[in-house]
């Protein structure tokens, strides 16, 4: 017995052994930013959600409007509409969940955030999301950074050489602009002759195969209790669809399907939706799409150009 | 609790300890094994201990009340009565929906329209399959007077959630394992150094393996329609060695661990894909399931006696039944039935139980061409027989192969996949005859190269479970 727990303490102590080096890498790097030791994230994914709503929390009083959306809405820069009465956050990150939403809307009101202005930015993944698969994901489980207990979990997460070595910084990559606005800027996004200028290149939609209806009570009763607490709180909610682009679209074409389905669904149950291209799609082009989901500020900006034009024809809206 | 997670390690730390240094004798050791044993199951569902513990108090006293009967009507009585209350607890919780459902689609397909509102939201509890299959066994065998029953209470109940095999198996015959917990255990350090290693050699089959499989998987078949004919046979491919990783990892954990309280457990798996036809396949996969069909199912129906048409009948019932077992689902009565007829040609031939011994070139290094031919005949209809397996639904299984039938693209970027299937393959190949595995080459090679090879081990393990600590669960804990 003595010779193998001799052993047993020998195989021990290398586990010992990795979880410490592990932990000292995670304490140094951060690379999630919730052990609050690192407050840039070139080049690699930090927990936006947590640290972005830290970051209202802590300046409650810089913001008044909100952008709410999955890392889709990213490069719909808000703040670019922001005059004296409205001051926009970016609060998209990556995989974001209307149940998500509600949650950090409540938590602002809680924490005296006086929210004027929300915009939910809907897509595919209303229907494939859930905020329970993000519960074991680092980079996506919600942490309350007000909270002072230690995160342990993350100081035993795996190393990455990757993130270690701070490779790939010259391919194109997202910058985290998490306290400022919220924005995504892209790094080594645009190909050089691309002309920001040029007019948006729409398709219209191909005609699909019908699909059996799903059920989508579940979103549909998220998204009513968002709208029933802005009417309560008096917060001006609106609804918009994100574009898709060509290539999305014939990749996943039954998704998209159940998606307008999903859309129409709403409609039927009075929700107000705000569609800047209604159901074209936006065609490929690397000016247009960072990739085959997100696509670049020059579209955004043509969103939020459109967005301007549907609130300046009804306020209230 | 996953065997794959730090709070199992910290578990069997403790018990360990507390077993060897603190509770040292039998009796104490055996309620410490209950006590962890249900600390371990109640991790996940403390609500479903009360099944177990049903489960086990009607199975220790009607092995009591048998062993006590002399009339041979009350006997049998008190065994069915037993085999009604597992059965019964097995069924409503694992196939009341299935039954209910079909009912109302057969309804429906003769014109009697009506919805289905019988239906339950039931859990379903974790290795229910593999504890009421146990408990069964031993009350059988009490009724055979194969075994003498136990009034120990303590130690049998250790013997029903025996925590190391409680929730996937292997599913252990009382005779084996219950006079194991009723004496004296003794630590060794060899059986502590084999049960480490196979602790560790279960968990690189499951982490490094079957986990990394699982996503290429998962995304094969939830796409299907999205690759071609080649793609697809990949993901069978895939499929098939991360199943029997994940199993047999499993198994081999399972066994470890029980060496290092002393107790051998049974081998659940023998290197299955190097069976020369599908008789040989069921001797070497999953055996602890195959052998308890065969003696308390094939043989009670009349196994291979009486008419052709009989015992081919009592071969479809014990295929289709095992289907049955893994899950309530068509695909898997499917699956049962194509083993089933693999297995009927072999059977009407009388071949069935030429393959009962040892492996495949067991005294070469390589198998002759017409083993390789056997081998590769018998693997093909697995991998495809899996396919069924893996599906949601029987459309999807039929469309599936349809397209690996029909569209042979194969587009280069998966090339590296066939390289590292096939050198899965090899590694298995070369393993093949240490069916205990019990790592006998390691005598062979010097102090130092086992060290480096068991550290280097035990780092990648350990980095790759901290990797994915979301680790898909062990897929037979469905079962």
């Amino acid at each position: 017995m003595k010779q193998f727990l001799k052993k047993v303490a020998f195989f021990g102590l290398i586990v010992l052994l990795y979880f410490s080096a592990s932990g000292v890498y995670n304490y140094t790097l951060d690379p999630y930013g919730i052990l609050e030791t690192r407050k840039e994230f070139v080049g690699i994914r930090p927990n936006e959600h947590s640290l972005k709503v830290h970051h209202v929390l802590q300046n409650s009083k810089e913001f008044n409007s909100f952008l709410f959306s999955n890392s889709k809405g990213g490069a719909l820069h808000f703040n670019q509409l922001n005059d004296e009465t409205n001051n926009w956050y970016n609060m998209t990150y990556s995989l974001g969940t209307p149940e998500e939403f509600h949650h950090d809307m409540v938590l602002f009101i809680n924490n005296n955030v006086a929210i004027k202005n929300i915009v939910i930015g809907l897509d595919e993944g209303v229907i494939y999301e859930r905020a329970s698969s993000h519960k074991n994901q680092a980079s996506r489980k919600f942490v309350l950074l007000e909270d002072q207990s230690i995160n342990w979990e993350y100081l035993f997460l795996p190393i990455s050489l990757k993130k270690f070595l701070r490779i790939d910084l010259d391919k194109k990559h997202i910058v985290h602009d998490v306290y400022k606005s919220g924005n995504y800027l892209e790094q080594n996004a645009y190909p050089d002759n691309c002309d920001l200028t040029e007019e948006l290149v729409i398709v219209p939609q191909p005609n699909e195969n019908s699909q059996p209806l799903l059920d989508f009570s579940s979103q549909i009763s998220t998204l009513k209790i968002i709208q029933d607490f802005c009417k309560k709180k008096n917060i001006n909610l609106s609804f918009l669809v994100h574009p898709t682009s060509l290539e999305n679209h014939k990749k996943s074409e039954v998704k998209r399907f159940q998606f307008n389905q999903l859309l129409d669904v709403m409609e039927n149950e009075q929700f107000v939706l705000f569609r800047p291209f209604e159901e074209n799609l936006i065609q490929n082009s690397s000016c247009y799409w960072l990739d085959r989901h997100h696509y670049t500020k020059k579209v955004g900006d043509s969103i939020l150009q459109m967005y301007t034009q549907y609130k300046d024809l009804d306020p209230s809206k | 609790m996953l065997f794959n997670s730090l709070e199992f390690l910290v578990f069997l730390i403790v018990v360990f300890a507390l077993y060897w240094f603190v509770f040292n004798k039998r009796n104490y050791q055996n309620a410490l094994l209950l006590c962890s044993s249900y600390f371990f199951y109640g991790w996940w569902d403390y609500r479903f201990l009360i099944l177990i513990l049903f489960s086990t108090l009607v199975d220790y006293f009607v092995g009591l009340a048998i062993e006590n009967s002399q009339e041979n009507s009350k006997r049998k009585l008190l065994l069915w009565l037993s085999i009604a209350f597992n059965i019964g607890v097995l069924g409503f919780f694992k196939y009341y929906n299935f039954f209910v459902d079909s009912l109302v689609e057969v309804l429906n397909s003769v014109g009697y329209a009506m919805e289905s509102t019988w239906s339950l939201n039931i859990i379903l509890p974790v290795g229910i399959s593999f504890y009421t299959f146990q408990t069964m066994s031993y009350t059988i065998d009490v009724y055979r007077k194969n075994l003498k029953p136990t009034d120990d209470f303590i130690s049998f109940a250790a013997f029903v959630s025996f925590f190391p095999q409680l929730v996937a198996g292997p599913i252990e015959r009382a005779s084996n394992l219950l006079p194991q917990i009723l004496n004296s255990r003794k630590f060794t350090y060899e059986k502590g150094i084999q049960g480490l290693r196979l602790i560790l050699w279960g968990l690189v089959k499951k982490v490094v393996i079957a986990d990394t499989l699982a996503l290429k998987v998962d995304d094969i078949f939830e796409n299907y329609t999205d690759f071609g004919g080649g793609v697809l046979w990949l993901g069978a491919l895939y499929f098939a060695i991360q199943i029997y990783c994940d199993f047999s990892g499993y198994s081999d954990i399972a066994i470890g661990v029980s060496k290092l309280f002393g107790i051998e457990l049974k081998s659940n798996f023998k290197f299955p894909y190097f069976s020369r036809n599908i008789g040989e396949f069921w001797r070497r996969w999953h055996i602890s399931l195959s052998t308890w069909f065969r003696d308390y199912l094939y043989i009670p129906l009349g196994g291979s006696k009486g008419l052709k048409w009989q015992s081919l009948r009592n071969v479809f019932v014990i295929f289709l039944v095992s289907g049955f077992w893994h899950g309530a689902n068509w695909t898997f009565i499917v699956w049962g039935g194509i083993h089933a007829l693999l297995f009927v040609p072999s059977y009407i031939l009388g071949s069935n139980r030429k393959y009962t011994g040892a492996i495949v070139a067991e005294n070469s290094w390589f198998p002759s061409l017409k083993e390789v031919l056997q081998i590769v005949i018998t693997f093909f209809f697995v991998v495809l027989a899996w396919v069924f397996f893996r599906s949601d639904n029987l459309t999807v299984a039929v469309e599936y192969l349809i397209i690996m039938f029909t569209k042979f693209d194969f587009p280069p970027t998966y090339k590296n996949g066939l390289y590292s299937v096939g050198s899965l393959l090899i590694l298995d190949w070369m393993f093949r005859k240490d069916e205990r595995l019990s790592f006998p080459f390691l005598k062979e090679v010097n102090k130092k190269s086992i060290l480096l090879l068991e550290i280097v081990s035990i780092i990648l393990v350990v980095y790759l479970i901290s990797l994915n600590s979301n680790s898909g669960q062990f897929i037979y804990f469905q079962f």
